[in-house]
C-alpha cells in the first residue's frame, strides 16, 4: 500500500481533470445560469432565486411535468432492472442459442435512439401503423397510441424498455461472469436446487452490479428527450412533458436560459436524491 | 494550346473569386428548391449559394441557434412574416430601406411590407402571402346529395351552417364505430394561423396593441368563446380527427376522400394535383353569425443576416429570390400565394381561376395579419401548445389562463 494519499490522488488525476472539466465545471455554470434571466438582447442579469420561485409558485406547466417525470422514472426504472436481469439470468450460458439470442437482443441498443422513435412512432401511427392493422386484423379496436393523452407515456416506457433492456443486460451478464464457479459447486454438493442457487447465491452477489445498474439507469432515463422530441413532442396535453424536455424547449425555444437552468438544477437534484437511496438500498457488504 | 490555356486561367480565376454564401431556407422539397438555386448560379456565375434546407418542425429553433451564434451566418434566411419584429428587434435583421428603391417597392402587396417592417424600417422582403378557405370534395357532396356549399363572397357560409353540413358529412361508412369520412379537417390543426379568424370573428382581440400583454386577450371572453367552438368540433361534435398534427397528413385526408371538407391554404390550389382523383371546389373562410369577417394572411420572407461579411452576394440573392421571374417559378412548383403584382399580371390563365379570384379578394379585403410583437415566435408557440391541448379535449379556460402566465413571463423580457 501506499504511505501517502498523495500518489493515489496522482493516479485518479487523469479522469479527475475530466470529470471536473466537463462534469463539475457545466453544472456550476448551469446552477449560476439559473440564479439570471437573458433579456433579448442577450444581457443576463443576476435575479437570485426568481427563477425558481417562478417555476414552483406559478409556472402553470412546471409541476405536471414534474410529476410525469417522477411517474414515468418510478416505471421505466424497475422495468428494464427486472426485464434485463431476466434476460441475463435466461441467457448466462455458452449454448449456441443462448449466445444468438444475447445479440438478438442485444441489437435495439445498437440502433440509434433517434431511429428507434422513428421506427416506433411508424409502427405505432394511430391511423396508418402496423399495430393497429394487427389490432383490427384479430377484430379488436383501433389505439390512438402516442396520440391519446392517456396511453403516449406508456408508449414511451415500452419504447425505452424494448431499447435499453439489451444493454443493461450485458452489465448483468457480466456480473454474472464474475460469481466463481465454486461457490455453485459447493451449493450443488449441498444439495441446493436451481432456484435456490439463484435466490441465495448469484442475486446477493450481483447486488454491486445492481447498484450501478440502478444508479445508471436512473440517471439515464431522469434525462430522456429523444423519443420526446422526436415523437410527441411533450404532448398530448403535456401528457409526455418530461422536464429534460422542458427545459430543453425553454432554453432554445423560448431563449428563456434561467427557467431552463433552473429546470437542469432541479432535475439534476433529484438524480441525485435517487442516487443516493439506491446506493444505501443495494450497499453491498461483503467480500467474495 | 495557348487559348487552352488563357481559358484554364480564365476557369480557375473564377473558381477563386468566387464567394459561397449560406443560406439557410425552408426545408421545401429540395428538387424544386435548387432549379430556383440554379437560375441564380446561371446569372451569377461568381457566386456559390450554399443552401441549408432545414424542415418546418425545426426550422425556428435552427434559426435562433444560429442566429445567437452571431457570427454573420447565414447571410440569407428565410423569416415566418410575424418573426421580423423578434429577429428586427435583436438586431438580427439588417435594415434594407437604403437597398430597395420605391419602384421596387411599390411591386409588392402594402399589407406584406408591412409584415416585413418594425419600427418603420423595412426588414424582410416578401417572398410570398396566403389566404385561406374551406376546400370542399364534390363527389362526397354528391353522394349524400348535400348541396355544394357556395363559392361566391356574397354568400359566405357561417361556421354554424359549416358545422351543420360537417355534421351530415361525418360517417362511418362501415359501420365499426371508426369515423370513416370526416366533416372537416383542419390542415394546420393547432396553430394560431387557422385559428385566429375564428376568435377574431367574435371581436377578440388577439394580444395588447403594444405587443407585451396577452393577459385579459388570449383568455378574453370572446376568445374563450371561440376557441371553446374549435373545442367542440373535436370534442363535442367530433367532426374533426384530432392528432393530424402534420399538415402533409390533414391534406391527405382531403385528397383521399377521407374528409369532406379542409379548412386550408390557397397552395391546395396547385397542390392538390398531388390527389388527382380528387374534385374540389372552395367556399370562403366561415364567419359568425353578426361577427366580423376575418381570414388569415402573411407568409415567407427573405432577410439578410446584420453581421453578413458579403452583404453585396447576399443582397443579389434576395433581390434574385424575391424577384418576379424567381416568383413565377416558385409558384407554378409550390403554389404559394406571391406577394408581387407583377406576377399575377404575368399569370392571367393562372390566376383567373375562380378559386385565386376568391383568395385575391380575401387578401385585399378581410385579411388580418398576425399581431405585432418581438416576442412572436413564444408567443406562437405556446398559443399552439394550448391549441393542441384543446384539441384534444383541454378545458379552453384553464388552458388558456395557464397560456397567458406563460407568455407574458416571455414578453416581459422583451420590453
Amino acid at each position: 500500500m501506499f504511505r501517502s494519499d498523495r500518489v493515489a490522488w496522482f493516479f485518479i488525476l487523469p479522469a479527475l481533470v475530466f470529470l471536473l472539466l466537463f462534469k463539475i465545471w457545466p453544472i456550476g455554470v448551469s446552477f449560476i445560469e439559473s440564479l439570471t434571466t437573458t433579456s433579448f438582447r442577450g444581457t443576463k442579469s443576476f435575479v437570485g432565486f426568481e427563477n425558481y420561485s417562478y417555476l414552483f409558485k406559478y409556472d402553470p406547466v412546471f409541476w405536471n411535468s414534474f410529476w410525469i417525470t417522477l411517474l414515468y422514472s418510478a416505471i421505466v426504472n424497475p422495468l428494464i432492472v427486472l426485464s434485463s436481469l431476466l434476460m441475463a439470468l435466461l441467457l448466462n450460458g455458452s449454448h449456441f442459442f443462448t449466445k444468438f439470442f444475447r445479440t438478438v437482443f442485444f441489437l435495439p441498443t445498437a440502433i440509434s435512439y433517434a431511429v428507434v422513435a422513428v421506427i416506433w412512432s411508424i409502427v405505432l401511427d394511430p391511423y396508418y401503423g402496423l399495430a393497429n392493422s394487427f389490432l383490427t386484423s384479430l377484430g379488436l379496436k383501433p389505439q390512438p397510441f402516442f396520440a391519446s393523452p392517456n396511453q403516449a407515456l406508456w408508449g414511451l416506457i415500452m419504447l425505452n424498455v424494448w431499447r435499453s433492456s439489451g444493454y443493461w443486460m450485458m452489465y448483468f451478464l457480466a456480473g454474472l461472469q464474475n460469481i466463481p464457479e465454486s461457490l455453485y459447486e459447493a451449493a450443488e454438493i449441498d444439495g441446493a436446487s436451481t432456484l435456490q442457487k439463484t435466490l441465495k447465491i448469484t442475486l446477493p452477489l450481483l447486488t454491486r452490479t445492481m447498484s450501478f445498474v440502478l444508479v445508471a439507469n436512473t440517471a439515464f432515463n431522469f434525462l430522456s428527450f429523444a423519443p420526446v422530441y422526436i415523437i410527441t413532442k411533450g404532448g398530448p396535453m403535456g401528457s409526455t412533458n418530461l422536464l429534460m424536455y422542458e427545459s430543453y424547449k425553454s432554453a432554445f425555444v423560448n431563449a428563456d436560459m434561467g427557467r431552463a437552468s433552473a429546470i437542469t438544477s432541479i432535475l439534476l437534484a433529484i438524480i441525485l436524491v435517487f442516487s443516493f437511496f439506491e446506493l444505501k438500498l443495494t450497499k453491498a457488504n461483503f467480500e467474495y | 494550346m495557348r487559348r487552352l490555356y488563357v481559358l484554364l486561367v480564365l476557369l480557375i480565376g473564377i473558381f477563386l473569386s468566387a464567394t459561397t454564401i449560406e443560406v439557410l431556407w425552408m426545408g421545401w422539397p429540395q428538387d424544386q428548391v435548387m432549379q430556383l438555386v440554379k437560375a441564380f448560379k446561371d446569372e451569377n456565375p461568381t457566386i456559390e449559394v450554399d443552401i441549408q434546407l432545414v424542415p418546418f418542425g425545426q426550422l425556428f429553433q435552427t434559426l435562433e441557434v444560429r442566429l445567437a451564434a452571431g457570427d454573420g451566418t447565414p447571410d440569407v434566411y428565410i423569416v415566418d412574416g410575424p418573426n421580423t419584429a423578434s429577429y428586427a428587434a435583436r438586431g438580427y435583421l439588417l435594415a434594407l430601406d437604403d437597398y430597395f428603391t420605391d419602384e421596387e417597392m411599390d411591386d409588392w402587396f402594402s399589407s406584406s411590407i408591412e409584415e416585413g417592417s418594425y419600427n418603420g424600417k423595412f426588414y424582410s422582403v416578401p417572398y410570398g402571402t396566403s389566404s385561406a378557405g374551406i376546400f370542399y370534395n364534390k363527389a362526397i357532396f354528391k353522394e349524400y346529395g348535400i348541396p355544394f356549399p357556395p363559392e361566391g363572397i356574397d354568400e359566405r357560409l357561417t361556421w354554424d351552417e359549416v358545422v351543420e353540413i360537417a355534421r351530415a358529412l361525418t360517417k362511418d361508412t362501415n359501420n365499426d364505430g371508426i369515423t370513416d369520412i370526416w366533416g372537416l379537417v383542419i390542415e394546420q390543426i393547432d396553430r394560431p394561423y387557422l385559428i385566429f379568424p375564428i376568435v377574431q370573428s367574435l371581436g377578440a382581440q388577439v394580444l395588447s396593441s403594444d405587443g407585451f400583454v396577452s393577459q385579459g386577450y388570449i383568455n378574453s371572453k370572446e376568445f374563450i368563446e371561440g376557441t371553446t367552438f374549435y373545442w367542440k368540433l373535436f370534442n363535442e361534435w367530433k367532426i374533426s380527427p384530432q392528432g393530424v398534427s402534420d399538415s402533409a397528413i390533414a391534406r391527405e385526408y382531403f385528397g383521399t376522400g377521407k374528409a369532406a371538407m379542409m379548412l386550408g391554404n390557397e397552395w391546395n390550389i396547385r397542390r392538390m394535383s398531388q390527389y388527382p382523383s380528387v374534385e374540389f371546389g372552395l367556399t370562403p373562410f366561415p364567419y359568425f353569425e353578426g361577427g366580423a369577417i376575418v381570414t388569415p394572411t402573411g407568409s415567407w420572407h427573405v432577410g439578410i443576416n446584420s453581421k453578413t461579411k458579403k452583404l453585396d452576394e447576399a443582397l443579389k440573392f434576395t433581390k434574385f429570390i424575391t424577384g418576379k421571374e424567381a416568383v413565377i417559378t416558385w409558384h407554378l412548383l409550390n403554389g404559394i400565394a406571391p406577394a408581387r403584382y407583377d406576377v399575377y399580371e404575368a399569370l392571367p390563365e393562372v390566376f383567373e381561376n375562380p378559386m385565386w379570384q376568391t383568395f385575391l379578394y380575401e387578401m385585399e379585403h378581410t385579411a388580418v395579419a398576425r399581431p405585432v410583437t418581438p416576442g412572436y415566435s413564444q408567443y406562437e408557440l405556446m398559443l399552439r401548445e394550448a391549441f393542441n391541448s384543446i384539441h384534444y379535449g383541454a378545458d379552453p379556460k384553464k388552458t388558456l389562463d395557464d397560456a397567458a402566465i406563460r407568455i407574458d413571463r416571455e414578453l416581459k423580457r422583451y420590453k
